[in-house]
């Protein structure tokens, strides 16, 4: 599913990808949805199973799809209207709000790019 | 210099732990049929959390770790290589190996090594994983090895012994108080569970320990009735001389003394040319206030036992007698076994002590002190007697003789801890 997973009582403490402030309002930091600068580098937890012939390790959901959103370089750029990309590791990045917004504009602008994305898998 | 602290890796940083556990439990849920559940993909959502605490080469030690553990739902795929590769493969695991080239040894194993059965890979791959350290993933190993083949005891010793050292106490000892409980334990594994209760009841309260003590010394008796029966091809001579050490450690603090004393003369008359033995002897001896301590100490010292201790001890003891040639001869020796620089600057300053009282030039006298006090700058007691030296030489002799303050003998405690766990160390090697 193209979005974030906002914080849920119900689920372990961290794993929501960004933490809207008491206004429901949330903004550039470093949070947001996490991309990889290709395949290769996807975690082992995100690579299908299926695909374990290429990563033997893979241990991903198999009803998970790969998919790609362009192609350039891995470096802080905007990628949509009102979404930047922000790497903070080689093989790690993350799709956050390019300035302060509510929650609700920051997931529309992410759904905005759902024609955008093409699937990738090997 | 960069005053900045080296991060932990590995299985000393708790993110990398925390990520590998949460790949254990989704292998688990995967092995299952349930790698598609909403709880599998909440370990996948806490695992991806764990990410920013790894490193490159974390992250990818957690991707091999992985593809072997595919092994453990047979369903690993192997590296393809041409087969004349494979089939030198073993041969290269080996010398990898013998070599200590653990991680190489690991990708080798995922090319499946011809002629190397399954169980065999389970074995080397948990060799391979504790000897970096981790003992979680090694312990999932010796597991699955000891599945395939539960006719060969050390695969099931070697899996208790992964739990107690990755940090799991308390499963080890349940694991460990079960094994006791079976009465057709294979004596190797009745010696290793024995080993992980003597441990634990080490760092119990006297009152609290004692029923697991009483279990160590039933389980090594009963270990070491059954194991006179096996071929001597079957016995592991360093296992059941630990074992034998944790039986009289236990009697010891059961309060069953002379049984205590009879068990350290037991293992030092059936292993007489290991220094431990003896050295383990006179310190019990020092524990029970026994004269006879020195006597072992002699013992070890006349096998050229690596360890300093004995040397530190009867140098000590001579120093405190006046004996200073036999000073000067044991510090010799003691200096030779040890890196420790608070030991050799022990050795130093009392061969300066001894050299002093035999009248020898105060030039000799003073470089020994000053080398004892530079591996050592923080012993208050060491440069006192080198300022007592000085002031005498500085009042060209006419003054006082120095009165040098002799250091306290050395802390059996620390030595038992040490020594143990490298006795320990040789028992897991073999």
């Amino acid at each position: 599913l193209l979005g974030v997973r906002l914080p849920d009582p119900a689920k372990p403490e961290g794993t929501a990808d960004i933490a809207p402030d008491t206004q429901d309002n949330v903004g550039p930091g470093g949070k947001g949805m996490s991309v990889a600068p290709g395949i290769e580098q996807l975690p082992i937890e995100r690579f299908p199973k299926r695909f374990r012939t290429l990563r033997p390790g893979a241990r991903g959901s198999d009803t998970d799809r790969i998919w790609r959103h362009g192609t350039g370089t891995f470096e802080r750029a905007s990628v949509a209207q009102g979404l930047m990309l922000h790497p903070d590791q080689a093989d790690h990045g993350v799709v956050e709000p390019a300035e302060t917004m509510n929650v609700e504009q920051y997931e529309q602008a992410l759904a905005a790019t759902a024609s955008d994305w093409v699937i990738d898998e090997p | 210099m960069s005053l900045e602290q080296a991060r932990p890796r590995f299985a000393s940083n708790p993110a990398y732990l925390r990520c590998q556990r949460l790949l254990k439990q989704l292998q688990e849920l995967m092995a299952a049929g349930e790698g598609e559940s909403a709880r599998a993909d909440d370990i996948r959502d806490a695992m991806e959390e764990t990410r920013s605490g790894l490193d490159p080469a974390e992250s990818r030690r957690i991707e091999e770790l992985s593809a072997d553990l595919y092994m453990l739902t047979d369903e690993e795929i192997f590296q393809e290589v041409p087969a004349e590769q494979r089939a030198l493969l073993p041969a290269r695991v080996r010398d990898a190996f013998q070599a200590r080239r653990y991680e190489e040894v690991l990708a080798l194993l995922r090319a499946n090594p011809e002629g190397l059965s399954p169980e065999m890979i389970a074995y080397v791959r948990g060799r391979c994983w504790s000897a970096l350290r981790d003992y979680e993933a090694a312990a999932w190993f010796f597991d699955y090895a000891g599945k395939l083949r539960p006719s060969n005891p050390s695969f099931a010793a070697l899996a208790l012994d992964a739990v107690w050292k990755a940090g799991r106490q308390s499963d080890a000892v349940e694991q460990a108080r079960t094994v006791i409980a079976n009465l057709s334990t294979h004596p190797r594994v009745l010696f290793v569970a024995a080993q992980v209760l003597a441990r634990w009841a080490q760092q119990q309260a006297k009152p609290t320990a004692a029923p697991d003590h009483a279990r160590v010394v039933e389980a090594v008796a009963r270990a070491l009735e059954r194991e006179n029966a096996l071929p001597e091809a079957h016995r592991i001579p360093s296992v059941t001389f630990l074992g034998r050490i944790d039986r009289a450690r236990s009697l010891e603090q059961l309060g069953r003394k002379a049984e205590a004393r009879e068990a350290h003369a037991g293992i030092t008359r059936d292993y007489p040319t290991s220094s431990e033995a003896w050295i383990l002897a006179g310190l019990f001896e020092i524990r029970m206030n026994d004269g006879q301590a020195e006597q072992y100490f002699k013992q070890a010292v006349e096998l050229h036992t690596r360890h300093a201790w004995p040397y530190l001890y009867l140098a000590h003891r001579r120093l405190v007698n006046g004996q200073f040639q036999a000073v000067i001869d044991l510090c010799r020796s003691g200096i030779q076994h040890t890196a420790d620089d608070e030991e050799r600057a022990r050795f130093y300053e009392w061969s300066a002590i001894a050299r002093h009282a035999l009248g020898d030039p105060d030039q000799t006298v003073r470089e020994l002190f000053n080398t004892a006090v530079a591996l050592d700058p923080l012993n208050i007691l060491l440069r006192h007697n080198r300022d007592a030296f000085e002031k005498f030489v500085a009042a060209q002799h006419a003054g006082p003789p120095p009165e040098f303050e002799a250091s306290p003998a050395p802390d059996s405690a620390e030595v038992m801890h040490a020594l143990s766990a490298s006795v320990a160390q040789e028992a897991q090697a073999a």
